[in-house]
């Protein structure tokens, strides 16, 4: 989302299927855990659940095309030296 | 007191509170970790407001930051005695900016890669050179999804060195 995008509640755009935005923004919520560079607009984006309209679902589907711009984007973590509990961090980040 | 100056001393109290719950955070986390036998002190807090620092720095009571509820002010303690560090970072360097505002192509991008984010194949090309692992990891194995992709990577981000 550019920074001059003013995202609102906007009575006068036409609606959307609700249950499929709130299929989208589940999904999107979903893959935060991993992806936290669409944290957020995705969060943006959940505040207009009640009420989603066209605007709204526009950023949505931006948020996918960015997605599928970049699909072998990932978290790394590093290894740190200092650190003496690598079995105990090791299984908590391993999931 | 002007408009201007009304503004301001909102701002720092603002950043002030933000500081006050960052380091509660903080020490619940370096408690989860002294359970682990991994004790830290210093805890680097990074903080974009000169005025909230020279705040919490200087442990006298300032007539201009009264306003500051006292239960805001507990953070000085932990300051004192050294558990956190609190550490200017200049707005352009704020990483958390990521998480709270609109962005960019080319800032995202940047914050996006101080994150730890990488693209696999960047990682892999580097990985792939500096250790012996087949490359067979990644052409046979269920590696279709994201997630699994993550995870795989997490894996043996780990497990590679030790």
């Amino acid at each position: 989302m550019h920074p001059t995008t003013h995202l609102r509640l906007d009575k006068e755009s036409t609606k959307v299927d609700k249950t499929q935005y709130r299929a989208m923004i589940g999904l999107l919520l979903y893959l935060t855990v991993s992806q936290p560079d669409i944290m957020f607009n995705v969060c943006l984006c959940a505040r207009f659940l009640k009420e989603p309209r066209e605007v709204h679902s526009t950023v949505v589907k931006r948020i996918f095309r960015y997605l599928i711009e970049t699909p072998n984007l990932g978290l790394i973590f590093k290894r740190r030296e200092s650190f003496k509990t690598h079995k105990l961090l090791r299984c908590e980040l391993c999931w | 007191m002007d408009m201007q100056e009304a503004g301001l001393n909102y701002i720092v109290e603002v950043e002030y509170m933000s500081a006050t719950s960052c380091c509660a955070q903080l020490l619940w986390i370096k408690n989860q970790l002294e359970d682990d036998n991994v004790y830290e002190s210093k805890i680097p807090i990074f903080c974009d407001n000169r005025a909230v620092i020279s705040l919490l720095k200087n442990p006298i009571l300032h007539s201009k930051a009264k306003h500051i509820e006292i239960k805001h002010h507990f953070i000085r303690d932990h300051v004192q005695n050294g558990t956190v560090d609190l550490q200017f970072v200049p707005t352009d360097d704020q990483l958390v900016d990521i998480l709270t505002k609109p962005l960019t192509k080319e800032r995202l991008i940047l914050l996006r890669s101080q994150l730890g984010m990488i693209f696999v194949n960047d990682w892999l090309n580097f990985y792939m050179s500096s250790t012996s692992a087949s490359k067979d990891m990644l052409t046979t194995g269920p590696y279709h999804t994201l997630t699994t992709f993550n995870i795989w990577m997490t894996y043996h981000a780990f497990y590679s060195n030790t």
